[in-house]
């Protein structure tokens, strides 16, 4: 295993969870996310329109009371509330567990800590890890009491080979699941570039919540001299010698990065939380609660 | 900070090297340091637009650069071996005796290395060597590199001299140098009285480690010294019998050895056999006299030996020539009065040291009438001839004046009573002197005075007389009793020894150098010794006998060499703290 159970998921991680849902509850009706106006019409609680019956439909929805007036003979539709699946995609890449501080670390923390808001509040919740392929770790399911099997199952995740956005989503896609909230925790350092990580992302028909894993290097790295640079999924080697210019180059080339998947986000509606591996998970994820509404 | 290893030039030279080396290195340097990183593709996106096709990179690193090329200047300063000079006020002057009380060869050698070292930390501008041996002459002289004291100190030889350092402390003070310290390597106490005079600015000090050296070398114990015996005296005088062909030997050996030292004593190579007279013995102040009587004087050298093996075998050895002591052939001219001839014959032929002759006479006893015979004569003149009652003839290269003061010893005229014969003659009795650009000496007398109206042939002086005037006519040679090197002047043009450089005199009087055999421009073979008390206790002095002639301030001088700063340890301790910095540096990635 890439991490003990201990060091990954530790009691102050776990108890931190539980702070964390409390502050999810705290929404209100209108912005907890497992509440979604499902476009169904069923027989929920809520009226919403009539409908002419029709051969087959339940007689228990004839609006009697329009066929006493009218003669006529309608149904009364309903909105139907429905929980609001979670699909939760990890990035399990080589390049997430490469540095002293792991980014997986962080993105598996994640992953537990929306799981568990899910869960707790009796949403659908799956776990799809993702390198060069898409793995199905844990189905969805619901049911409170089923974070310490998440957590299990997160910690015996293995680092996989490279990145690879288009594949991995293709076969999410595949799956045709449930519409629900997709939330993708990586890097989003996709070999093939920006541009194949916001089409790949495009494609999928769920909301998207995009937890993009930071560390204060990927801005402003900590390299000089005369370096060969291995990239550690595609072993892409670059001799480079790091001087001001180099540096300048860099910071633009990530920042142009930066703007690819910000503009993806805002176009898509997306939400988008830049969460730095090298501090604490919880209180970065609570922002996503802030004002008390789930803002994406 | 002086470059002992290296001259100014070629450390210069050797920096700017190592700098346009390292420069060159600098810009080929490629060192890629590994390192595996999450993704490629900004730094692809980075380098793409600066990476450009140059022939030569540009120069980078500038600071790197300098670290380097820091350390390599370091090295390279440790390398040229600099010592920290020694500032002292005035000059230093570093002397070393080569004399017999140097002691022997391996003594010598290490006063040589001791003072060899001693020089190394001084400035070079204000320190000199000078050496004072068979000669005094200066080995290093202000300005010029250590290096070359090395080349001038191989070869160099203790030589059988007596010590002249004080004779260079005098020539230093009469210099009139500034404050000067003056560091002696020698074995021999040094004379007080005479360091006494000389000036408070000329600080003298002896060189403290050379006796501790020296015992050690010789295995003696603290305080004891090294055993040494040596002639200090070899001297022959007229007998005392009055044997006119023969001389007596007079000897002195000092020894600090508890045993008696075995003397032997040879004549031209043959051992004189008999015993030599011991006088007032005094071993156990390490002082032996003995003589030698009536030893015939035929010419010859006579060699004193000790035993060798002792600290210095310098005052080992001592000669004299002996005088050559022949009969005198005198020859009564026929002109002579017979009574006059029966009294000249009656007083001579008392004197061993003459021999009457006939013929093949090498004197003449003759009347001022018979003219035309060449032999140096004792001539019987009258008063009508010449003024002075006596007059002495004598070559012109003399002056009158000498051989007046000569004559009044030899022709005994003290115990001539002058008085008596001029009331009698009824005039002054003179003595007179002239010189003569040819022909041989001669001493005329009044006839007069050999008649009976004097009593000067009945007199005491009579013989005296006659025999010193036949002496002095036949130029026999005077007694030398001894020659001392470098001490005893000598009369005479000039000296030449075998093998050594001939010495001209400039004064008519000159001291041979060392010990040795010599031959004077007139033709006299000459034997020089050493014949040096102080050289032969310098030899065998211990270390506790120092004394005087210290001055604290010159100690100063000695203490603060031995404890000059070691600058080589100290860069290479620099240097080190350099590359430990730069390991870490490059270790960490903040330097290529």
């Amino acid at each position: 295993m890439a991490f003990t159970f201990e060091d990954l998921f530790d009691a102050d991680f776990l108890e931190s969870l539980k702070h964390l849902r409390l502050v999810a509850k705290r929404v209100p009706a209108g912005g907890r996310f497992a509440e979604q106006r499902s476009r169904d019409l069923g027989s929920g609680l809520e009226f919403r329109d009539f409908r002419p019956y029709s051969s087959g439909d339940d007689l228990r929805s004839v609006d009697w009371n329009i066929y006493r007036r009218l003669g006529r003979v309608f149904l009364r539709l309903f909105e139907e509330m429905e929980d609001l699946p979670l699909y939760v995609l990890p990035d399990i890449s080589r390049s997430a567990f490469l540095e002293e501080s792991p980014r997986a670390h962080a993105g598996l923390r994640t992953t537990l800590a929306l799981a568990s808001i899910g869960l707790g509040q009796h949403d659908t919740v799956g776990v799809f890890p993702f390198a060069e392929e898409l793995e199905t770790c844990i189905r969805p399911q619901s049911g409170k009491g089923r974070q310490m099997t998440f957590a299990r199952r997160l910690a015996e995740l293995e680092p996989r080979g490279a990145t690879n956005f288009e594949a991995s989503l293709r076969r999410f896609a595949a799956m045709k699941q449930r519409a629900g909230l997709c939330v993708v925790v990586s890097d989003f350092f996709d070999p093939r570039g920006i541009d194949a990580v916001t089409t790949a992302l495009g494609r999928l028909r769920h909301r998207l919540l995009l937890v993009q894993l930071t560390k204060s290097s990927d801005r402003e790295p900590k390299l000089q001299g005369d370096l060969r640079l291995r990239d550690c999924e595609t072993g892409v080697v670059e001799d480079i010698s790091v001087t001001p210019a180099v540096i300048d180059g860099y910071r633009k080339a990530y920042d142009r990065f930066e703007e690819a998947l910000t503009a993806f986000a805002r176009k898509r509606n997306a939400g988008l939380l830049r969460l730095d591996t090298d501090a604490e998970v919880v209180p970065q994820l609570a922002t996503l609660f802030e004002n008390g509404h789930y803002a994406v | 900070m002086n470059l002992t290893l290296l001259s100014p030039l070629a450390y210069f030279a050797g920096l700017l090297g190592l700098a346009g080396g390292l420069f060159l290195l600098q810009r080929l340097r490629v060192r890629h340091r590994e390192v595996d990183v999450v993704t490629t593709m900004f730094w692809q996106e980075a380098v793409h637009d600066a990476r450009a096709r140059v022939l030569v990179d540009r120069f980078r690193h500038p600071w790197a650069y300098v670290l380097v090329l820091a350390l390599a200047a370091l090295m390279w300063s440790a390398f040229a071996a600099p010592e920290k000079a020694q500032v002292s006020e005035g000059s230093v002057v570093f002397l070393l005796d080569a004399s017999a009380a140097a002691g022997g060869n391996e003594s010598f050698e290490r006063a040589a290395r001791a003072l060899s070292e001693a020089v190394q930390p001084h400035d070079k501008e204000t320190r000199e060597v000078w050496v004072c041996g068979a000669d005094m002459r200066t080995l290093l002289r202000p300005g010029e590199e250590t290096l070359l004291l090395e080349a001038r100190l191989e070869g160099l030889e203790p030589a059988a001299t007596p010590s002249g350092v004080e004779n260079a402390l005098e020539l230093l003070a009469r210099e009139g140098r500034g404050p000067t310290d003056v560091v002696v390597y020698t074995r021999r106490t040094l004379d007080p009285e005479r360091l006494a005079l000389l000036p408070e600015g000329l600080r003298v000090r002896r060189a403290p480690a050379l006796a501790e050296s020296d015992r050690a070398a010789s295995g003696a114990q603290p305080g004891e010294g090294v055993a040494n015996s040596g002639i200090t005296a070899l001297g022959i005088v007229e007998a005392e019998s009055g044997a006119w062909d023969c001389v007596d030997v007079l000897l002195e050996v000092r020894t600090t050895s508890s045993s008696k030292p075995s003397l032997v004593l040879s004549l031209d190579g043959v051992v004189v056999d008999r015993t030599l007279n011991e006088d007032a013995a005094r071993l156990d102040e390490g002082v032996l006299r003995f003589s030698l009587k009536d030893l015939p004087a035929r010419g010859g050298r006579l060699e004193a030996r000790l035993a060798s093996g002792d600290a210095s075998a310098f005052d080992d050895l001592a000669a004299v020539r002996l005088p050559n002591r022949s009969p005198l052939r005198v020859q009564l001219s026929g002109g002579l009065e017979p009574e006059l001839r029966a009294t000249l014959r009656r007083v001579l032929e008392r004197d061993p040291g003459v021999l009457l002759v006939d013929s093949e006479a090498s004197l003449i006893i003759r009347t001022l009438e018979e003219t035309g015979n060449e032999l140096p004569a004792l001539v019987l003149s009258s008063a009508s001839s010449q003024e002075e009652a006596f007059l002495v003839t004598h070559k012109a290269e003399r002056l009158s004046a000498e051989v007046l003061g000569e004559a009044s010893g030899f022709l005994a005229l003290s115990q001539i009573d002058a008085t008596s014969l001029a009331e009698t003659a009824q005039v002054a009795i003179r003595l007179g002197a002239r010189g003569r650009a040819e022909g041989p000496r001669e001493v005329a007398v009044w006839r007069e005075l050999f008649s009976d109206r004097f009593d000067f042939t009945s007199s005491r002086a009579f013989p005296l007389f006659l025999s010193g005037s036949l002496r002095w006519l036949s130029e026999v040679e005077h007694v030398r009793p001894f020659v001392a090197a470098a001490e005893t002047e000598i009369a005479t043009g000039g000296l030449q020894r075998e093998g050594a450089r001939a010495l001209v005199s400039m004064t008519g009087q000159t001291v041979a150098p060392l010990a040795g055999d010599y031959v004077s421009t007139e033709g006299e073979r000459i034997a020089v010794s050493l014949l040096s008390p102080s050289s032969t206790r310098a030899a065998g002095e211990s270390s506790a006998a120092t004394q005087g002639g210290d001055s604290e301030e010159a100690q100063e001088v000695l203490e603060a060499s031995s404890s000059a700063t070691d600058a080589v340890t100290w860069i290479l301790l620099i240097a080190l703290l350099g590359l430990l910095f730069e390991w870490r540096q490059v270790r960490t990635g903040r330097m290529p």
